[in-house]
């Protein structure tokens, strides 16, 4: 069967709501996954595998519905086709992975936990010291002395949350240097 | 070569002069389009195949034109070589040389084009 003579480029029609709308979902999925095409290749695939979309609504060997459900797969597997292309030498297609360093990503997660975490320990210690302080002191000063104590125990909690957010940061990036030492 | 590889080669090589649009090829090779379309690149690295646009004289009512594909003097010297030694490796009943997709196909030596 040659190609060019099987009537299936040569017959215009007017399409329907349902084609249309085939049309356009179909349309929608083969641009989903020309987007991970690199730049180079994405406007030719777009516009060979539109055409084809056409090709299948207008094919007159096909019932409906079939053209339907045919235009629908063709669109869905251009994405396994996207995976599965080849690559040119020196260029990369485009992926959020290769935009975004996730090592980065990983190093600032971990600090933020290490920091967080940090301040957590520093604030429970430090509350825990500031009430055995303020039990003490309660036992020698009157109701006058409770605002010293609450000051004692809020410069206490500051300063351990503060010491454990710094301890939290550098034993995270320590941890992170040699983890990339190893790699 | 894979039984999918062949199928689309056998298609392409029944009329090598033959413009074969992507559709047409899936039909005729019963191929999905996840496979057809990089295994045409495969074989269009290889030299093996080359890809045109349709000429805008041959669209009628504004459709937007098609890419065809057909094999280059190459690909059918090199195709049709590929597929006797695995006709004949079938007949002998020695396993045809298998690959991942066009793998085990590279262009034959004093080919044109």
């Amino acid at each position: 069967m040659s190609p060019a003579a099987d009537g299936t480029t040569s017959a215009v029609r007017e399409y329907g709501r349902t084609d249309q709308l085939v049309l356009r979902l179909s349309d929608t999925l083969v641009r989903w996954a020309c987007r991970r095409l690199p730049e180079e290749d994405h406007a030719d695939r777009l516009r060979e595998w539109t055409a084809e979309l056409y090709a299948i609504l207008d094919d007159p060997g096909l019932r409906s519905a079939t053209r339907t459900c045919r235009a629908l797969l063709y669109a869905a597997d251009q994405r396994r086709a996207v995976r599965a292309l080849p690559i040119r030498p020196g260029r990369q297609a485009v992926r959020i992975g290769n935009l975004i360093n996730a090592d980065a990503i990983i190093n600032v997660i971990v600090v933020i936990i290490g920091g967080f975490v940090g301040i957590v320990v520093g604030v429970v210690v430090g509350v825990g010291i500031g009430v055995v302080v303020g039990g003490f002191v309660g036992g020698f000063v009157d109701g006058g002395g409770i605002g010293f104590v609450v000051g004692v125990v809020g410069v206490v909690v500051v300063s351990f949350a503060g010491v454990g957010f710094v301890v939290g940061v550098v034993i995270s990036v320590r941890a992170n240097q040699s983890r990339r030492g190893r790699s | 070569m894979t039984d999918t590889t062949e199928r689309v080669l056998r298609v392409l090589l029944e009329d090598p002069t033959a413009p074969w649009y992507g559709y047409e090829l899936m039909k005729a090779a019963k191929v999905q389009s996840g496979t057809l379309y990089p295994m045409l690149a495969r074989l269009a690295e290889d030299g093996l195949v080359e890809s045109e646009w349709e000429p805008e004289g041959e669209r009628p009512g504004g459709r937007p034109p098609r890419k065809f594909y057909t094999l280059t003097g190459v690909g059918v010297a090199t195709v049709r070589q590929e597929l006797a030694e695995h006709d004949a490796a079938r007949h002998a009943g020695t396993p045809a040389r298998v690959g991942r997709g066009t793998g085990a196909l590279r262009p034959a030596r004093g080919g044109s084009r």
